[in-house]
């Protein structure tokens, strides 16, 4: 471990010595060697997946979106999924599989692997298996370019940071999930760089003035997945037979499902547990609960920046020890009793898809 | 401490209204993540497929009528890196298939968790946390 320690450190300092030598020996227009790696499949962090926050370009975080009259039109007509829309009735471009663009397919749960060759970075993601070709070597954007999906995209090195820029979007994918609009004048600029071994942070501003009325920033956050390949990905492959799921599951109309089966009762795990919490972006911290009889319950989760607390109801242990419950939000828990019914293994997983590990014991 | 404890309830809530849907693909919408159900199951078909997998099962009611259900879950992908396969789950296979029903009463879930008869269990709708490899 030390030796390949030693060795990589070598080898680091040998790529910063010859990059250095390089771009002292290099003269006129030709440009320095790259100095940074950003290769590896990446996985977006929990703290990140599925949609961005907004910020205006002095970082203050804006939950209303500043749009043009343009912008404004654009976003009233496009109904993105949620409380009114359902992926039958939303017309998010992704659910008829069309490519999702950039920046839009960072909010995709999948994987992007980034390869790094003479003159390019190329990013081949996952999802949809769309590539993208950063241009590195010195090159400017083609003169009236016929606008694309993912653009045209150009990079530079500043020390280890790739500083992307990017124009020659067409005006068919929305910016995020929300169902934000953005013109052919997207002009996108991502500050890449990893600020460890294993994670990789991406700052993107976006600068539309024929849609919004300033840039606005957000910021996506990766994790280094070893032993990781891209696999196949297909969105057309199972249109038919999963829309016909999704227009039994997807009509409109509330109504209890009648489930007659299944457990009823919390009284196995009812009173105090005492255990740990590992939450989805690493962090871990205590955990304490307190369960009752009654189908009720509570996991306190002693993070210092402040107490997280989950409230459970229809809290249940079926006979093979599945216990499972849900808050009113749409966070479930769902969990292990031991066999001895002295310790509680399981997950609390987010409306949004976010697991955190937790296990328990009775104190 | 009380205003902290606010703030955080704010910011969970926001980032829960912004945050809401598309695991993969499309959301969570439709089904009622508030009411988990547990089903113990019999596999009739499990299509593994992208962008989303589908198990077909049949359960057996309180007064004994079998009752066929679907469940939704992520893609091949997705499933394949926590541990499944396509031979995972076969016709005929008994398994406890716990998620959130659809809210318009039909017989569909979101499959957030599988519970083998032997004790061990695989991930449905989760996602691998940061520190999964």
């Amino acid at each position: 471990m030390r030796i390949q320690r030693i060795v990589s450190l070598a080898c680091a300092a040998l790529i910063t010595f010859s990059s250095v030598l390089l771009a002292q020996t290099r003269t006129g227009s030709e440009k320095a060697a790259h100095t940074g790696d950003l290769t590896g499949v990446w996985y977006p962090s929990s703290v990140n997946t599925f949609n961005f926050i907004w910020t205006d370009p002095q970082g203050q975080r804006l939950d209303i979106l500043p749009l043009t009259s343009w912008g404004e039109e654009k976003f009233r007509a496009n109904h993105p999924i949620g409380d009114e829309y359902t992926a039958l009735t939303s017309n998010d471009p992704n659910f008829s599989c069309l490519p999702p663009g950039l920046p839009n397919i960072y909010t995709h749960a999948y994987p992007v692997e980034i390869l790094q060759v003479a003159g390019r970075a190329i990013m081949f993601f996952e999802y949809g298996h769309f590539v993208r070709q950063i241009f590195t070597d010195g090159r400017d954007h083609p003169k009236d370019a016929n606008p694309t999906w993912m653009g045209d995209s150009i990079g530079r090195w500043e020390g280890n940071t790739l500083v992307v820029d990017s124009t020659g979007f067409n005006d068919k994918t929305w910016l995020d999930v929300s169902g934000h609009p953005h013109s052919e004048a997207l002009h996108m600029v991502e500050r890449m760089r990893r600020v460890d071994h294993d994670t990789l942070m991406i700052d993107i501003t976006i600068d539309d003035s024929q849609a919004y009325a300033m840039p606005l920033k957000t910021q996506r956050k990766y994790i280094l997945k070893p032993g990781w390949n891209i696999m196949e990905f297909i969105c057309e492959d199972n249109q038919v037979g999963f829309n016909d799921f999704e227009k039994k599951v997807g009509a409109p109309g509330t109504k209890a499902s009648e489930v007659t089966v299944g457990p009823r009762t919390s009284h196995a795990i009812a009173g105090d547990w005492k255990g740990t919490i590992a939450l989805a972006d690493g962090r871990s911290f205590p955990a304490t609960a307190i369960f009752s009889a009654a189908s009720t319950g509570t996991i306190t989760v002693a993070d210092p920046s402040g107490p997280l607390t989950y409230q459970f109801q229809n809290l249940a242990v079926s006979a093979s020890g599945a216990v499972t419950a849900s808050t009113l939000e749409g966070t479930n828990f769902l969990g292990k009793l031991s066999q001895d019914g002295k310790q509680i293994s399981g997950d609390i997983i987010l409306a949004n898809g976010t697991g955190h590990k937790i296990s328990m014991s009775r104190p | 401490m009380k205003s902290e404890r606010i703030t955080r309830a704010a910011f969970t809530i926001s980032f829960f209204l912004i945050s809401i849907p598309v695991l993969a693909h499309h959301g969570a919408s439709e089904y009622d993540m508030t009411k988990i159900v547990t089903l113990h199951g019999k596999v009739t078909e499990l299509q593994f497929v992208n962008p989303h997998s589908l198990l077909t099962f049949t359960v057996k009611d309180d007064s004994g009528k079998v009752i066929e259900w679907q469940g939704e879950l992520p893609s091949p992908n997705l499933l394949m890196r926590r541990g499944w396969s396509r031979s995972t789950l076969k016709p005929g296979d008994q398994v406890t298939i716990i998620g959130a029903p659809a809210k318009n009463g039909e017989k569909g879930m979101q499959v957030k968790k599988l519970v083998f008869p032997d004790g061990h269990d695989l991930p449905g709708t989760v996602l691998p946390a940061d520190s999964s490899k």
